[in-house]
Parts: structure tokens; C-alpha cells; sequence
């Protein structure tokens, strides 16, 4: 049995899964180090997933404005959680908290930079990069022309049950 | 600031305005399910609206179906019993837009450009060239849209006794029975346009209220303070769940939007793959709007009852018709109220439709039947929605278990089927036919098992981490190790369309 990996292309899966693995691992192991090690995989993979949605797109333009789309993505996150954590650990029962903003500090760094900022910034990103990077009339033209071409065919051998 | 505990029956408050707005919105959604029936041609109308629509259309009805019934009646009932631990889910949203839209958004609309796509089984098939996958994937949306459908229905009824003060039957038949008449006639038509409205008047009427409850609870400081005297934990970051539980709702609910086929499936009725370009803020601000409400009501009433304005509700469920009735003025009241209807509705409709898509077309495929027309579809996608809402209903009454049981992993069942299927799967060259069946089928059977252990024996990790992240994070891992060790042409013997649509 050999293993088929394409470093090149499969760079993202493959940090993923070594994501994925550890996340499950801290999910069952649990603790305050295993919630906090869940916790920052999260953020690792909500990146990794981002990187191979853009993929295509990084391909055909340039990897930068994503790599700087998930770094940014990941240091909010990060940021986000170190506080969440930091505060929370700090007072984990909440009795007679310090308050930020109408809330106990760390319920506060949820609601205030867990909740929209990184929601915010990733939601305008997409319109922001969207003509540049992800798709414009140029790309909808040559896409259509290229199915105007037959389509059932495949690009090398074939190994489907049935034709579509 | 009142001087005796409220009483807990919103329904002997209900007044005629309020009464009288949730029948006149339910009247107009039936008139536009008759409307959108004329407008119904074909079964692409039927499934996927023809594609006619804009960004504003998609992206409201995506955001309302997912907001769902849950969202208006049980998110505030969690955020009353739990406290601040809720959160991890009402976040979750706002984010997991834009994640779907970067994952997914353009790969979905293309494959619909490609290939005669209308169901979320139809991507997988063309993906994989696989009817095994086709048949698991349908069967694992199936048994999702029987329990989330079970859940709505039961959430329609809840709202409908407690506005109009009659049985829980009649109500059941009353929204069913609107619902059935938009659906069955209209299809994905009158869905997307009821979507629309429901979603405008979801968004309106939270923030409007959210200032309401603010003000009326002394504002976020008051609240909190009012909690943290009486149960501090409630005040906190976790609430009164599980650390892992939260953590582990927000990984599930922000990775698994992009395998939920009533999202997912919205993006093949975008008229061009360009208006894409502001589907995620419009979906994730909707979002953050309707979910204002349920965190303002839920705490609101948790605050209440620590300080003694309110006893303590027998049912969480009713803080939020309790509030409106009690707090709000008539008109609005009987406007959220009918929101909260249009919630539960929007999201049945978009069960329904893929539910009927399932077993009117991606199972009888997978089986090798094809239609002698597309009229004889047409009658049969028909056909097959009366017979998910009645089935529905049947297993809602009589095996209420099913529900019970499904409803434990419902979003868990699509996430863990479709999240590493499409959202990986449609990104990436490697993944493989035989990655894409044991990924499914891990899906199905994990999830599964996993409920009937949870329901009948009481099964959960011990961390208190959700089962169905767990589900999700293994059929991934499935997918990408079976893939890695089988079939190493897979990557060149994809259909050169479908690899268009990977590479674009």
C-alpha cells in the first residue's frame, strides 16, 4: 500500500489532519490543558480550512492576500482566546467578578472580541478580495467558454460506477 | 421595578393585536405559497428556483434557515438556563459565513453551472462519480431533515398554542398545514420569498426588542450583576455547561455551516456566481442581528428570576414569549411572535424541499430509476413533500423516540456527512471515491450510534465535549487518511468539468 501525497498541493490537508488530531485527542484527554490546547487548534484549523477553500484561487494569483487573510484571522483568535483564558483562570468561579463593559472580564472578551471582530474582518474581507482574487467577468468568460467545450470527458483514465 | 413575582402562563396575556398579526402573517404566507405555485414550471423552479435569484434573496434565506425555530424559542431557553455559555453557539454564526462562503460559495454555485445539479446528494455524486456516495449522503440528509423537521414542528406547535391558546394538535395542524401549502405548491419559489420577508422581519423586530429588554432589565451590568449574586457560574464565560461544551459547540457550529445542506444548497439558486461578492456580511450581520434578541431575553429572564420579578419558569422555552408578552407592547409582540413562527417555517421549507429532493430524485437515481419527463418529476417532488410532512408528523406523534433520538445529532449528522465530502472534497484533488464512502459512512453510522448510546444509556465524553464534534473531527480524519492510501489516480481521473471547478 503506498501513500499518495502531493506536498505541493496537499501541504494544507495534511496540516489538518495533524489539526484534527490533536483537537480530538485534547477533546477526550480534557482538563485545563486540554481545553486550552482544543481551543487554540480551533482557531489553527478555522485558518488551515480558509487556506484550502482559497487554494484554486491562490493558485491562479498570488498566496499572499490569503496567507494575510488567515494571519489576521488567527491573531484576533488568538488573541482573543490568551485573554479569554488569562482572565478566566484567573477567577474560574466568577465570585465577585471585575467587570468590563457590563460583564465578568472573561465573558466580556466573548462578547466584545470573540463574538464580531473576527467576524467583522472576515466578512468584508470576502468582498474585499473577491474581484481581485476570487472571481470577475473575466474568469465567469473564460469558465463559460471552457464549458462550452464537451464536458463528460476525463482528463485521464476513469474510474466512475456509472456515467453521469 | 415590580413588587411580586409575574405569573408564567404567556398565553392568558395574549390579546386580540398580537392573536390577530401571527393569523394575518399566516394567512399571507399561504397567499404567497399559492402565488409562487403558478410561477413553478419545472423541477429546477421546484428544487433550486430556476435560479432566478439575487444576493439579497439567497443570502436572507440562507441566514433564516439556519436561524431556525431553535434559535428564537430555544436559544433564548438556553441562554435563561445556561447562562453566558450559550454564547459559543450565537457566535458561531457570524463567523461561519464567511468561512462557508470562502470554502464553499463559489464551488457550489459553479458545480450548478456545470452539471444539472438541484440536490446537495447530485454535488457529491458528480464530485465522486460514486451512486454509493450519492445513496449515503442522501440517506444521511434524510434521517437530518426527519429530526430537524420533527424539532420545527413541534417548535411551530409550541409557538401557535401559546399565541392562540388552543391544543397542541390544532396548532401543530394550523402550521403544518400553512406550511404544507407553500411548500408543496411553491417549492424553493415561495420558500426563498417567504425567507425573505421572515428574515426582514427576524432582523427588525430582535433589535428592536434587544433595546426593549436591555432597558427593561437595567441594561448588560444589571443583568450580569443580578446573575452573578445568585449562581456566579451563569455570569461566565462558560456559563453553567461544560468548558469543553462550548468550546466544542463553536468549533462544531463555525466548521459544520458549510455542511448544512439548507445553507449550502441556497447557493445553487444565486442567478450569477458574481453576486456572491456580498452574500457573507448580508447572512453573518443578519445573523448577529436576530441573535441580539434571544441573548437579551434569555439573560434578561434569568436576571428576573434571581431577583425575584419572576418565578422560576417550569419551562426555559417560554422566556422569550413570556418577555414579549409581558415587556413589549402588543404590536411588536405579535410581530416577533409571527418571526418566530416565520423561523420555524423558513427552515421546515428548506427541510422539506431537500427532504422530497431525496426521495423523489438523488435515492431513486442512486437506484438506477430515471423519469419518463420532467412534468413526471415535477408531480413526484410534489408527491414526495406531502409524504416527508406527513411522515414527519406521524413520527413527531407516534414515534416520538426517532425525533428524539435524531435531534441529538441533527446538525451533527449533516456536518459530519457533508463538511468533509464537499467542503474539503470540492478544495481538494485527493480526496477519493473510497475516502468520500468511508467518510460517510463513518458519518452515518458514528452519529447514529453515538445517539442511540446518548439517549439510552446515557453516553457522553466524559470532558463534556458535543459527540457530534466528535463525529465531524473523525469522518474528516476518515476522509483525508483513506484518501491519502487509495486509488493514486484519483487526482487525474476527475471529469474535466468538475476539475474546472476545483481549479477555479
Amino acid at each position: 500500500m503506498t501513500i499518495n501525497i502531493n506536498v505541493r498541493e496537499d501541504k494544507y490537508i495534511i496540516g489538518s489532519l495533524l489539526t484534527l488530531l490533536v483537537i480530538l485527542v485534547s477533546m477526550i484527554l480534557g482538563g485545563t490543558t486540554g481545553q486550552i490546547v482544543f481551543s487554540f487548534g480551533t482557531i489553527a484549523f478555522f485558518g488551515l480550512y480558509v487556506l484550502i477553500g482559497t487554494q484554486s484561487s491562490a493558485k491562479q494569483h498570488s498566496l499572499k492576500p490569503f496567507v494575510s487573510l488567515v494571519a489576521g484571522l488567527v491573531a484576533i483568535l488568538g488573541i482573543g482566546f490568551a485573554l479569554l483564558w488569562y482572565f478566566h483562570l484567573q477567577n474560574p468561579g466568577y465570585s465577585d467578578p471585575a467587570y468590563w463593559l457590563g460583564f465578568p472580564r472573561a465573558t466580556a472578551v466573548v462578547v466584545y472580541v470573540l463574538w464580531m471582530p473576527p467576524a467583522l474582518y472576515l466578512m468584508f474581507a470576502y468582498p474585499y478580495l473577491f474581484e481581485t482574487y476570487i472571481w470577475n467577468e473575466k474568469k465567469a468568460q473564460t469558465f463559460r467558454e471552457m464549458n462550452a467545450k464537451p464536458t463528460a470527458e476525463v482528463v485521464d483514465g476513469g474510474d466512475s460506477e456509472s456515467e453521469n | 421595578m415590580l413588587d411580586v413575582p409575574l405569573q408564567t402562563d404567556p398565553t392568558e396575556s395574549m390579546n386580540a393585536i398580537m392573536v390577530g398579526i401571527v393569523l394575518l402573517y399566516l394567512a399571507g404566507v399561504a397567499i404567497i405559497g399559492i402565488w409562487a405555485a403558478k410561477q413553478t414550471k419545472t423541477t429546477e423552479d421546484f428544487l433550486v428556483t430556476g435560479k432566478r435569484f439575487g444576493i439579497w434573496a439567497v443570502a436572507f434565506a440562507a441566514f433564516a434557515s439556519v436561524m431556525s425555530g431553535f434559535g428564537f424559542i430555544g436559544g433564548p431557553g438556553l441562554f435563561y438556563s445556561g447562562g453566558y455559555g450559550f454564547l459559543w453557539i450565537a457566535i458561531a454564526a457570524p463567523l461561519a459565513f464567511p468561512i462557508s462562503w470562502f470554502v464553499l460559495g463559489k464551488k457550489m454555485r459553479l458545480m450548478a453551472e456545470v452539471r444539472d445539479i438541484l440536490t446537495i446528494p447530485d454535488a457529491a455524486y458528480a464530485r465522486y462519480e460514486s451512486e454509493t456516495v450519492r445513496l449515503l449522503v442522501a440517506v444521511s440528509v434524510l434521517l437530518g431533515v426527519i429530526s430537524y423537521l420533527g424539532v420545527q414542528f413541534l417548535a411551530v406547535a409550541f409557538i401557535l398554542e401559546t399565541v392562540l391558546g388552543v391544543s397542541e394538535i390544532v396548532a401543530l395542524l394550523i402550521g403544518v398545514g400553512v406550511i404544507g401549502v407553500y411548500t408543496v405548491g411553491g417549492g424553493m419559489i415561495a420558500g426563498v420569498y417567504t425567507d425573505l420577508i421572515q428574515g426582514a422581519i427576524m432582523v427588525v423586530g430582535s433589535v428592536v426588542v434587544f433595546f426593549i429588554a436591555l432597558d427593561t432589565a437595567g441594561g448588560f451590568v444589571q443583568m450580569s450583576r443580578d446573575i452573578a449574586q445568585a449562581s456566579p457560574e451563569f455570569a461566565g464565560a462558560f456559563g453553567a455547561f461544560p468548558i469543553l461544551l462550548g468550546l466544542s459547540w463553536f468549533f462544531l457550529f463555525v466548521v459544520g455551516n458549510s455542511g448544512q445542506p439548507h445553507m449550502a444548497h441556497k447557493l445553487y439558486m444565486i442567478r450569477d456566481t458574481n453576486l456572491l461578492k456580498w452574500g457573507a456580511p448580508i447572512a453573518a450581520l443578519s445573523y448577529f442581528a436576530a441573535s441580539l434578541m434571544m441573548l437579551a431575553l434569555g439573560v434578561g429572564m434569568r436576571a428576573f428570576v434571581e431577583n425575584g420579578q419572576f418565578v422560576a419558569l417550569g419551562n426555559p422555552d417560554m422566556a422569550a414569549p413570556l418577555f414579549l408578552v409581558e415587556f413589549t407592547p402588543a404590536v411588536l409582540a405579535g410581530v416577533v411572535l409571527a418571526a418566530a413562527v416565520g423561523a420555524v417555517m423558513s427552515t421546515s421549507d428548506a427541510f422539506i424541499n431537500i427532504g422530497a429532493a431525496n426521495l423523489a430524485r438523488d435515492i431513486p437515481q442512486s437506484l438506477g430509476y430515471v423519469y419518463k419527463s420532467d412534468a413526471a418529476e415535477l408531480q413526484a417532488h410534489r408527491l414526495a413533500n406531502i409524504i416527508i410532512i406527513i411522515g414527519s408528523l406521524i413520527l413527531v406523534y407516534y414515534v416520538e423516540i426517532l425525533v428524539g433520538l435524531l435531534g441529538v445529532v441533527g446538525w451533527g449528522l449533516f456536518a459530519a456527512a457533508l463538511v468533509p465530502l464537499l467542503g474539503i472534497g470540492l478544495n481538494w484533488r485527493g480526496a477519493t471515491k473510497e475516502g468520500a464512502i468511508a467518510a460517510a459512512t463513518v458519518a452515518l453510522v458514528g452519529n447514529l450510534g453515538l445517539a442511540i448510546v446518548v439517549t439510552f444509556y446515557d453516553f457522553g465524553l466524559s470532558t463534556g465535549a458535543a459527540v457530534e464534534a466528535l463525529t465531524l473531527i473523525v469522518a474528516t480524519v476518515v476522509l483525508i487518511v483513506v484518501s491519502l492510501f487509495t486509488d493514486s489516480g484519483a487526482r487525474e481521473a476527475i471529469s474535466a468539468d468538475i476539475s474546472r471547478v476545483i481549479d477555479a
